[in-house]
């Protein structure tokens, strides 16, 4: 629980950051609307972008499943935007089992988003096991985090 | 005699009873093999030898040269069959520099050309005496041997104790714990033999500590070497120990010669050995099969 | 045990022998029976004695480093600095295999001046050397460096080994490995391993910022090279057959897919042909294959890509992750690690898919097995109460021996003589550095990396 607070937390950080930024450079072109492509990286942090799994676990709990929806919802006002979902898992596995783990929790989010109307051809994912940890401590709370699926913008969203 | 290894189990009787018929249609039988040479016994033995030492898979004796033969004081010749003279060229491998993807590291692989032979034979020995063999200063066994007779006669009870029961201890017990089984066995193990089963021991642990098994080979069961060794009264090595069988020394490959080679060493290095002096007529000459299996995967 | 069992029996049997005597006892034939028996008993022994042979079996010794003496090389030139390198690349070489304790050169007695004389075998066995070294180094007219040494086994008196080697100036390094492949041969009775590279990944910086780079070394820790510049990620390097080339998985420009590196060129090649990830490459003992699992909509298989035709081969079509394969050294099997049964165990198949059976019974979860280039073992990681280990089994799943243990070891690979594993540890909060551990399970060590570690493969050895 505590671990998902720090993760809202982070996520609302991240959110604010990403809104500053906006705000410094989208001062041009692109309108203050809510089709720019800051306007998706924010609300994506804003409604969460990432769900957690439990140890060894690739399936969405049922609040990362309202996470999801809210995601699938943010990409029906985003028509052109295209996401990488990717899989993420601690390092209290073998190197290559975690690889293949990584890309079944990615596919997991892909196939929640899809269940919620988004289309399988907006997605795409990809596995780093345990490589791109985002926590770097060798306890359970830092393994909870690390256990992740994360939605970014590939694509519409930026350029 | 029983009262002296402890109360018989309950179903000793009728044990007894088969036995003693097994025992009693044997000896009519060896009787009347035997039977010519009673009048010339003097002394009544007091235990049945029950167990023949197993002959060996190793006992031909391939009649020909030894492979290494030292004893002779004289220099050794110089065409010895050891030496095995090879040239080799080695050529460079790559330069240490960290080289981003883009840029080819040489190739790694090094050109073998041939090179005129060149032969580096055995230089002549300036001494190669057989006196020198027994090397002067011999480790010793980390336990001590047996042979020390106040602490046999205390192992003795533990044996007397034990050893009917006890048929499953660890094989790596401590050696003192393994060297005192039988001292009453006056006849030793094997009829053949003349030393005790204390005796045997013994001089295994002098052994031990010099031979370093062939340990996590592939195959240690292919691995008995065997070996024949002469000795002085005092213990010491009577000339180098011979294997039985140097055909196959030669011929095995290398994991069987560096077997052979070791428990030589092993010979060598721990000699001289401390053997009972009143029956040098039975370990004047010794043959010893070095069985790494039991060693193995320790 | 033999001796135990014997023992046993005979006493037995003497006490039986006293109840049968017994039961004689006072009837018309005892005396009779007492003289037979003895008559059998000695005349038993008397007929033994004209053949009398004194059989000893010898099945207990020790397990140490064998003391060798390897003396600094005699420069006959004057190339002082390779005549001692050498003996310290040969003494390093034999001291890390832990099979060998060179003995430290001030307690040696006699000093080699002339390598073509025998030594003075007295000198050496006073120290304990079980064996002697004497090199001499000499630089030719023709620029070449010319390297002779003999071996001698110091009791036996006589010499088991003597070559000589002609090499550049700079390439001095690799003749030590050559001489020390020698040396453990002919001691151990088994092909050496020392003239041999490893590659593996370097990495630096936090773990949530880990920059992870290609590098191959001497298996010495000599001559270190990158071959990627860590840009992006890589993972998971092994040898080809001939040590040419290296398979690995590499995340170049964000996509995970395995790629081949050639030593010779430089060049980094993905592997085409796959519709998702692919990872977990090793190459088949002929060299001409790469098996690799490849994970599409969150399902991992086997396959198998021809390198001449770049055809692929689906290997196996289970709905759980197969992962990790290694081919037996014959090129007939497989084995890999799958969670079909519900959790990571190992498996072994025909290379073509067919006839897969577990082989992991134990508890806990396994991982990444490797088949031994010599063929007779497996080794794997296990996951059990809170931690990894490396272990080994035979093919068939007998035999299972843990010879590692810690908060995070895994990715096991052999030496090319099947003796010595290196593997992947991590402490916890700590650094990531490869270790060795003899087969023995004895001789744990730390390889000599420039920096943090991991993924190491040992290559075969150099032709």
């Amino acid at each position: 629980m505590k671990f998902k607070f720090i993760g809202v937390v982070a996520a609302a950080l991240l959110a604010a950051a990403c809104a500053t930024k906006n705000t410094d450079t989208g001062g041009g072109s692109s309108g203050g609307d809510s089709t720019g492509a800051g306007g998706f990286v924010g609300q994506l942090q804003q409604v969460g972008d990432r769900v957690w799994f439990d140890l060894d676990r690739y399936d969405v709990k049922p609040e990362g499943m309202a996470v999801l929806q809210a995601q699938a919802q943010l990409l029906a006002s985003y028509p052109d935007v295209t996401v990488r979902i990717e899989g993420h898992c601690d390092e209290r596995g073998t190197r290559e089992y975690n690889l293949a783990l990584g890309d079944r929790r990615a596919n997991a989010v892909k196939e929640a988003l899809v269940s919620f109307g988004v289309d399988r051809n907006r997605i795409s994912t990809i596995s780093y096991g345990k490589d791109r940890p985002e926590c770097g401590t060798s306890d359970e709370g830092c393994w909870a985090t690390n256990r992740r699926g994360v939605t970014t913008a590939a694509g519409g969203a930026g350029s | 005699m029983s009262d002296t290894v402890g109360p018989l189990p309950d179903d000793a009787p009728y044990r007894g009873l088969t036995v003693s018929a097994i025992l009693h249609a044997g000896i009519i039988v060896l009787t009347l093999i035997t039977w010519p040479r009673f009048m010339d016994i003097p002394e009544p033995p007091v235990e049945l030898p029950v167990e023949l030492l197993p002959v060996s898979d190793e006992t031909n004796i391939i009649p020909m040269e030894k492979l290494e033969d030292i004893r002779p004081p004289e220099p050794e010749p110089a065409t010895e069959p050891e030496p095995e003279p090879r040239v080799a060229v080695a050529e460079p491998q790559p330069e240490p520099e960290p080289a981003p993807i883009e840029e080819v590291p040489p190739p790694p692989t090094p050109n073998t050309e041939p090179a005129p032979e060149e032969d580096l034979t055995t230089p002549t020995p300036e001494e190669a005496p057989v006196e020198e063999v027994t090397p002067r200063e011999k480790p010793r066994p980390p336990a001590p041997p047996a042979e020390e007779p106040d602490r046999r006669s205390e192992d003795d009870i533990i044996a007397g104790l034990t050893d009917l029961e006890d048929e499953d201890r660890p094989r790596d017990r401590a050696p003192e714990e393994r060297t005192a089984p039988a001292d009453r066995t006056t006849q030793g193990v094997g009829a053949q033999t003349g030393l005790t089963v204390s005796e045997i021991d013994s001089f295994k642990q002098q052994i031990a500590p010099c031979w370093n098994v062939p340990a996590g080979s592939r195959n240690p069961e292919e691995l008995v070497v065997t070996l024949r060794v002469r000795l002085n009264r005092d213990g010491s090595l009577a000339g180098m120990p011979e294997y039985e069988d140097i055909g196959r020394v030669s011929s095995s490959g290398p994991a069987y010669r560096a077997a052979a080679e070791s428990a030589r060493r092993a010979v060598i290095q721990c000699a001289p050995y401390t053997l009972p002096a009143d029956r040098y007529d039975s370990w004047q000459e010794i043959v010893l099969d070095f069985d790494p299996a039991a060693m193995a995967g320790r | 045990m033999t001796t135990m069992t014997t023992t046993r029996a005979r006493e037995t049997l003497t006490r039986e022998a006293g109840n049968f005597i017994r039961a004689f006892a006072g009837s018309f034939w005892r005396n009779f029976a007492i003289s037979l028996l003895v008559a059998l008993v000695v005349s038993g022994i008397t007929a033994f004695a004209a053949r009398a042979e004194l059989r000893i079996r010898i099945d207990e010794g020790v397990m140490e480093p064998v003391p060798i003496a390897i003396p600094d090389f005699v420069a006959a030139t004057g190339n002082n600095d390779v005549a001692t390198g050498l003996a310290e690349v040969i003494r390093g070489n034999l001291e890390r295999s832990g099979l060998f304790r060179p003995l430290d050169p001030r307690s040696f007695i006699e000093t080699t001046t002339d390598i073509n004389s025998a030594p003075r075998f007295g000198d050496w066995r006073i120290i304990q050397a079980a064996a002697l070294v004497n090199g001499q180094v000499t630089m030719q007219d023709d620029g070449r460096l010319r390297v002779e040494f003999r071996l001698w086994d110091v009791y036996a008196e006589q010499q088991m080994v003597g070559l000589q080697f002609f090499t550049t100036p700079e390439n001095w390094r690799r003749v030590g490995h050559l001489i020390s492949d020698a040396i453990y041969e002919r001691l151990t009775g088994e092909s050496g391993y020392f003239d041999t590279r490893i590659v593996f990944v370097s990495e630096q910086g936090p773990k949530t910022n880990r920059v992870k780079r290609l590098t191959i070394m001497d298996q010495d820790g000599f001559n270190p090279q990158f071959l990627t510049n860590g840009r992006y990620l890589v993972l998971t390097p092994r040898f080809n057959p001939t040590a040419q080339t290296i398979t690995f998985m590499s995340y170049l420009n964000e996509r995970p897919r395995v790629y081949i590196f050639d030593l010779e060129t430089g060049r980094e090649e993905i592997l085409e042909g796959f519709t998702g990830m692919t990872f977990a490459p090793r190459f088949s003992p002929d060299g001409n294959n790469v098996v690799m699992s490849m994970a599409r909509d969150g399902n991992s298989d086997i396959y198998l890509m021809d390198l001449r035709t770049r055809q692929t081969r689906r290997i196996t079509s289970d709905p759980s992750i197969d992962t990790a394969p290694s081919f037996s050294p014959d090129g007939t099997q497989i084995t890999f690690e799958s969670d079909r049964g519900g959790s990571q165990q190992l498996y072994v198949m025909n290379a073509d898919g067919s006839n897969p059976r577990r082989i992991s019974f134990g508890e806990g979860r396994y991982a990444t097995p490797v088949w031994s280039p010599r063929g007779d073992l497996i080794a794997f990681t296990k996951m059990s109460g809170g931690s990894f280990g490396i272990g080994v089994m035979r093919p068939d799943g007998t035999g299972e021996r843990m010879l590692t243990r810690s908060f995070l070891d895994e990715g096991p690979t052999w030496s090319p003589n099947g003796r010595v594993i290196l593997f992947t540890r991590q402490a916890p909060n700590g650094p990531t550095y490869v270790y060795s551990i003899d087969l023995t399970g004895r001789n744990e060590r730390r390889l000599l990396t420039p920096g943090e570690a991991s993924d190491p493969a040992w290559s075969p050895l150099i032709k």
